[in-house]
C-alpha cells in the first residue's frame, strides 16, 4: 500500500501535510488551513473541467466536426476502389483456401450461408472509421481488412459477396444528408450550451433562459414518468402489506409487529403533515404525537449514521497517514538500504 | 480538593475541545494498530448484495437456458406459418443468444460515483464486489455517474482489483482489460447516459476512459444494450443519484439493482429496499466490512471497523458524560 517510487512518495509526503493541513483548521484558522482549502477546491475544480473537456466535449462536438470536416473532403470514388478490392482480396483468399482445404472442411465451409446483415455491419463499420480518418485509400484497406479479420463474416461465396458489394455501393452515400442535420444539431447545443455564459452580462443574461428551460425540459419530461412509477407507486404498493402475517406455525409476531409498525408509521407521519385544518381534538393530537415520535426515530438513525460517516472520513485519513505515510516511508527508505 | 476540582473545571473549560480531539485521534490510531479481523455477522441488506454477485453465473446460464426455450418455440412456429415479424424476432433472439453465450459468467456492472473524500467508506466496498465478480468469473463493466472526480478515484480501484500488488493477492490470475473488464470512464449527464445505455451501450461509451474503441474489444461482442447486463452495483456519495439507477435500470429495464452509500445518506434508500426494488443494501463502512468478510478480500474496511468500535463507545461515554453534567447543572439551576 505504501509508495513504490520516489514520485510516490513525494505525493504521499504531499497528501500527508495536506491532510494535517486542514486538521490543522481545529486548533484555529490559519494560513495553512486556508491554503489546503484553496489547493483543494483549485485542484477539484481544474480535473473537474479537464475531465469534462476530454469525456464530453471532445468527444461529442470536437471529434465529430473534425470527422465532418475531413469527410467532405474525401475522393469517394477512390475511396469505392479501394473498399472492392479489398473486399475482392479478401473473398479470393478465402475462396483459395476453401478449394485448396480437405473435401471435409470445403463442405463444412460451404454449409455456411453468408451473412448479407453481418456483412454490410462489419462493412458499415470498418468505411466509418476509415472514411473519419482518411489520410489515403491504404487506411481504407487496412481498416477493412482488421475489420473482416475480427468478424464471423464467411465469404467464401464470392460472386454473392460481389454482387452484393455492389448493390450496397448504389445506396452507399457518402456523406449521409442525416450528417448535415447531425452537425447543424451539434452547433445547435453548443450555441445553447454558451447561452448559459450571458449570465455573466446583466444586458444579454435573459438570453440563459432558454438552455435552463430546454435541460429543465428535457429532464422533467425524462425523469416525470419513471419518477413517479418508481418513487410514488411502487412505494405506495410496498406500504400495502398483511397486518397479520401467518406462518406454518401460526401468527409471525414479529413480522405482524414489523407491518403494523410501519402502517402506522406511515399513516400518522403522513397525518402530521396534513395542514388544511386545525388538529384539535384528542384523536388527531394523539396521531400527531405519534407521528413526531416517528420522525424523532428517523432523524435520531440519520444522525447516528451521520457520525459513523464522518468517523469513518477520519478513520480512512488516519489510516493512510499510519500506513501510507508513515510505515509507507519507513520501508521506502528500508528497501533502498 | 476543591481548589483541584475547580482548577480542573478551568482546565476542562478551556481545552474541552481539543482533549477530545486528541482523545478522538488517539482512539482511532491506537485501534488501527489493531491488526485482528473484527468478527462480523452479515445483515440481510448486505447480504442480497452478496447473492446477487454470486448468483450472478448461474442466472446467466438460466437466461440462456430461457432464450434457448424461446428461440425453439419461434422456429417452432415459423414452420408453421412464417411471417416477416416473425423472422425478425427469430433474428433478435438469435442476436442476443450469441450475445449471451459470449460472456458466458454473467455481466457485472458498477458504478463508481464518489470522490476522494467517500473513498474511506465506498472504497472497499467497490473493491470488494469487483473483486468478488472476477473471481467468479463474471465480466465486469465499470463507469462513474455524476461525479467527475470519481474517474481517477475507480481507475486506482479497478488496477487494483485487476492487477493487485503484493499486499493484495487474489484468488485469480491477472484480469485483461477488454476481455475481463473495462471502464468507460465519466460521461456528463449521468441520467441521459443510463438511458442511452437502455438503447445502445455503444452508442452511449464509444471509447473506454483511455480513448480505446469498445468496438474491437472482445467482451463488448457479448454486449449491446442494458439488457446483456445481468446486475448493477452503484456506488454513491450523494444523495438523490442513485436514483437515477432505480427509474432506469430497475424500473424500466427490471435488471437486479444494488446501491451502496455512505452511512450519512443509506437511511433514505431504505425503503427501496423494503419495496424490493433494490436487492440489497450495503450501508457505509460496516456494509463494506461485511461483504469483504463474507467474500474473503483483504480486510480494508474490516480493520477500520475496530476504529468504529473504539470511536462510538468514546462518544457514547462523551453523551453520557454529557447527560450527568446537563442534570447536575440543572439541579443546581433549580
Amino acid at each position: 500500500m505504501g509508495p513504490d517510487t520516489f514520485i510516490d512518495l513525494i505525493g504521499v509526503w504531499i497528501a500527508a501535510l495536506l491532510t494535517l493541513g486542514v486538521y490543522s483548521s481545529l486548533i484555529k484558522d490559519t494560513f495553512i488551513s486556508k491554503l489546503t482549502e484553496a489547493v483543494f477546491v483549485g485542484v477539484s475544480f481544474g480535473m473537474s473541467i479537464v475531465f469534462t473537456y476530454y469525456n464530453g466535449i471532445k468527444p461529442k462536438i470536437e471529434e465529430p466536426l473534425v470527422r465532418y470536416y475531413q469527410n467532405l473532403h474525401v475522393d469517394y470514388a477512390t475511396v469505392t476502389n479501394a473498399v472492392t478490392l479489398t473486399v475482392e482480396k479478401i473473398a479470393d483468399a478465402k475462396t483459395l483456401s476453401a478449394e485448396s482445404a480437405t473435401e471435409e472442411l470445403t463442405d463444412e465451409i460451404a454449409s455456411r450461408s453468408f451473412d448479407t446483415n453481418r456483412f454490410f455491419a462489419v462493412l458499415d463499420s470498418a468505411l466509418y472509421k476509415q472514411t473519419l480518418k482518411l489520410q489515403s485509400t491504404n487506411d481504407v484497406a487496412v481498416s477493412l481488412q482488421s475489420a473482416f479479420a475480427s468478424s464471423e463474416v464467411n465469404l467464401v461465396n464470392k460472386a454473392t459477396v460481389m454482387g452484393s458489394l455492389n448493390e450496397y455501393f448504389t445506396t452507399y452515400k457518402t456523406v449521409p444528408t442525416s450528417r448535415h442535420f447531425w452537425v447543424l444539431y451539434i452547433f445547435f447545443s453548443v450555441i445553447l450550451g454558451l447561452m448559459f455564459i450571458t449570465r455573466f452580462f446583466p444586458k444579454h443574461a435573459w438570453l440563459s433562459r432558454f438552455p435552463m428551460a430546454y435541460t429543465i425540459g428535457i429532464g422533467v419530461g425524462m425523469g416525470t414518468p419513471l419518477s413517479f412509477q418508481s418513487q410514488i407507486m411502487q412505494q405506495v404498493q410496498a406500504s400495502f402489506i398483511p397486518m397479520l402475517v401467518r406462518n406454518p406455525n401460526g401468527i409471525d409476531w414479529i413480522a405482524t409487529a414489523g407491518n403494523l409498525s410501519l402502517v402506522i408509521g406511515t399513516l400518522t407521519v403522513l397525518y402530521y403533515f396534513f395542514f388544511s385544518f386545525k388538529k384539535e381534538d384528542a384523536a388527531s393530537r394523539g396521531a400527531t404525537k405519534v407521528g413526531i415520535a416517528y420522525l424523532m426515530i428517523g432523524f435520531g438513525a440519520s444522525f447516528a449514521f451521520t457520525i459513523m460517516a464522518r468517523v469513518s472520513l477520519l478513520i480512512g485519513r488516519i489510516n493512510f497517514l499510519q500506513d501510507e505515510w508513515i510505515q509507507g516511508t519507513y520501508e521506502f527508505f528500508k528497501y533502498l538500504n | 480538593m476543591k481548589l483541584f476540582l475547580s482548577r480542573f473545571a478551568s482546565f476542562w473549560k478551556n481545552r474541552y475541545r481539543a482533549i477530545i480531539y486528541i482523545l478522538t485521534f488517539a482512539f482511532v490510531w491506537l485501534a488501527l494498530i489493531n491488526k485482528k479481523p473484527l468478527d462480523l455477522s452479515v445483515s440481510d441488506a448486505t447480504q442480497g448484495a452478496l447473492d446477487m454477485v454470486e448468483h450472478m453465473p448461474e442466472n446467466h446460464r438460466k437466461k440462456i437456458q430461457e432464450q434457448e426455450e424461446l428461440l425453439a418455440k419461434l422456429q417452432k412456429e415459423e414452420s408453421v406459418q412464417s411471417s416477416a415479424e416473425l423472422t425478425a424476432q427469430i433474428d433478435e433472439a438469435k442476436a442476443y443468444l450469441e450475445r449471451l453465450k459470449i460472456n458466458s459468467n454473467g455481466v457485472f456492472l458498477v458504478c463508481i460515483d464518489f470522490d476522494a473524500g467517500s473513498d474511506a467508506e465506498l472504497g472497499p466496498m467497490a473493491y470488494a464486489s469487483i473483486r468478488h465478480a472476477f473471481s467468479l468469473g463474471i465480466k465486469v463493466l465499470i463507469n462513474n455517474g455524476y461525479t467527475v472526480m470519481a474517474q481517477p478515484l475507480s481507475q486506482m480501484i479497478v488496477d487494483s482489483a485487476a492487477l493487485g500488488g503484493a499486499t493484495m493477492p487474489r484468488p485469480y490470475g491477472f484480469k485483461q482489460a477488454g476481455s475481463d473488464f473495462v471502464f468507460f470512464g465519466f460521461r456528463p449527464n449521468a441520467f441521459q447516459v443510463y438511458l442511452q445505455m437502455g438503447e445502445s451501450v455503444l452508442s452511449a461509451y464509444e471509447t473506454d476512459y483511455s480513448g480505446k474503441p469498445l468496438a474491437d474489444m472482445p467482451i463488448m461482442k457479448g454486449i449491446k444494450d442494458i439488457r446483456d447486463i445481468d446486475g448493477i452495483a452503484a456506488y454513491s456519495c450523494n444523495v438523490g443519484t442513485p436514483e437515477s439507477w432505480i427509474n432506469v435500470a430497475n424500473t424500466k429495464f427490471n435488471i437486479p439493482l444494488v446501491v451502496g452509500m455512505t452511512a450519512v445518506s443509506v437511511s433514505d434508500y431504505f425503503p427501496y429496499l423494503q419495496s424490493g426494488q433494490l436487492i440489497g443494501l450495503i450501508t457505509g463502512l460496516r456494509g463494506a466490512a461485511e461483504y469483504e468478510t463474507a467474500v474473503g478480500a483483504p480486510p480494508v474496511a474490516n480493520r477500520r471497523m475496530w476504529a468504529q468500535l473504539y470511536t462510538h463507545a468514546f462518544a457514547i461515554g462523551l453523551i453520557v458524560v454529557g447527560n450527568i453534567e446537563y442534570f447536575i447543572k440543572g439541579k443546581r439551576a433549580a
